[in-house]
């Protein structure tokens, strides 16, 4: 029986609670400079030219970086191909996808999101259930391969036709080893 | 013209990945941050607050001022971290500033990161200025924190016009609870 049926009052709804803090802003506080404290913020002297100075210095370095760290995926998946044994394949691979998700995470902060694109799908082929197989060794070998090529060529942004076409071989490798 | 100086600031970065968290510290402390914490994911920077609140000489510091931290980590991701901060009685402190800078391919996460109470978003690859932008934000234009059944965080209504659907904040201002902290 419903309480319409019965006749009951129906039991009003327990009221939302509301509450607004309204905190004192120390940050400001803290972070006032020593020049006048009105108008539009800025940054006391040089702060950001520093920090566009650092950014660039990053940039430059990072081909340099993501070359070096090529040569070591590439020396995890040779020692995967010279190896039988199931388990430390896993545990290779494992090891290869973490640094994927390194890569994934940079390339687009210094220009080369394909280093993203292709790291992300080379981080998301050691998750869950991986099979370690030839073929999928072969996969890892096409992603390594094509990520070089990028900063090999120096192919910055989307890479316009031979960034679409770098995309569509890596593609194609999935395909035929999947 | 108000000027800045994050010299007294304590920042904690939460990045799992190595270089992003270099260059996060380097970026910080260009722009003048005082002191960078970092911790390389979730469950180490929960460890650490912990330590803030019960021991803060062991810990090295008083007071975060402001946390900046990726989305995806192992084995504690952001999302957790930041549900941690807003609604653990462990937390030292709730009011927190929290950045989200969640990775590439995370941009769609706007949306949950604000329903978890993160104070501002700014997606991997940022720009210096798109940093700098969410730390003057952060410092210069906090908002009121709002608590309701089912959320807890900077209030997540910026403007001060209607918005453009259904007005769902009904309830008269008169009836909700303001609470002050001059201290």
């Amino acid at each position: 029986m419903t309480t319409a049926e019965s006749g009951q009052a129906k039991p009003a709804r327990p009221k939302t609670k509301v509450r607004y803090f309204r905190i004192r802003n120390r940050l400001k506080a803290k972070s006032a400079g020593a020049g006048p404290q009105d108008g539009p913020p800025q940054l006391a002297g040089g702060a950001l030219e520093r920090a566009m100075k650092g950014m660039k210095q990053a940039e430059e370095d990072y081909p340099d970086w993501v070359l070096k760290t090529l040569s070591e995926l590439a020396a995890d998946h040779k020692a995967m191909v010279d190896s039988d044994d199931k388990g430390s394949r896993h545990k290779i691979m494992k090891k290869i996808g973490n640094v994927a998700h390194e890569l994934k995470g940079q390339g687009g902060t210094f220009g080369y999101p394909l280093i993203s694109i292709f790291g992300k799908s080379l981080n998301e082929l050691t998750l869950g259930e991986v099979a370690v197989g030839d073929n999928q060794l072969e996969i890892v070998k096409s992603h390594i391969d094509l990520m070089r090529a990028v900063i090999n060529d120096r192919i910055a942004g989307d890479g316009g036709e031979i960034g679409k076409a770098l995309v569509a071989s890596l593609q194609q490798a999935i395909k035929k080893y999947s | 013209m108000a000027t800045f100086d994050f010299g007294l600031l304590t920042i904690l970065i939460v990045e799992d990945n190595g270089y992003m968290r270099r260059l996060q510290r380097m970026l910080l402390h260009a722009l003048g941050v005082g002191n960078v914490i970092e911790k390389s994911d979730g469950g180490e920077a929960i460890e650490f607050l912990r330590k803030v609140k019960e021991n803060p000489t062991e810990a090295g510091v008083s007071t975060v001022d402001m946390m900046m931290s990726n989305w995806q980590m192992e084995p504690i991701d952001g999302a957790m971290l930041l549900k941690w901060v807003r609604r653990s009685k462990e937390s030292p402190d709730r009011f927190i500033p929290f950045v989200m800078v969640p990775g590439y391919g995370d941009a769609e996460k706007v949306a949950e990161a604000r329903n978890l109470g993160a104070t501002e978003f700014v997606a991997k690859p940022y720009s210096v200025g798109q940093l700098l932008t969410r730390l003057m934000l952060v410092v210069g234009s906090p908002r009121q924190f709002v608590l309701l059944d089912t959320y807890f965080g900077p209030d997540r209504r910026r403007r001060t016009a209607a918005p453009p659907g259904k007005n769902r904040r009904i309830m008269p201002e008169s009836e909700i609870e303001i609470i002050h902290d001059d201290s």
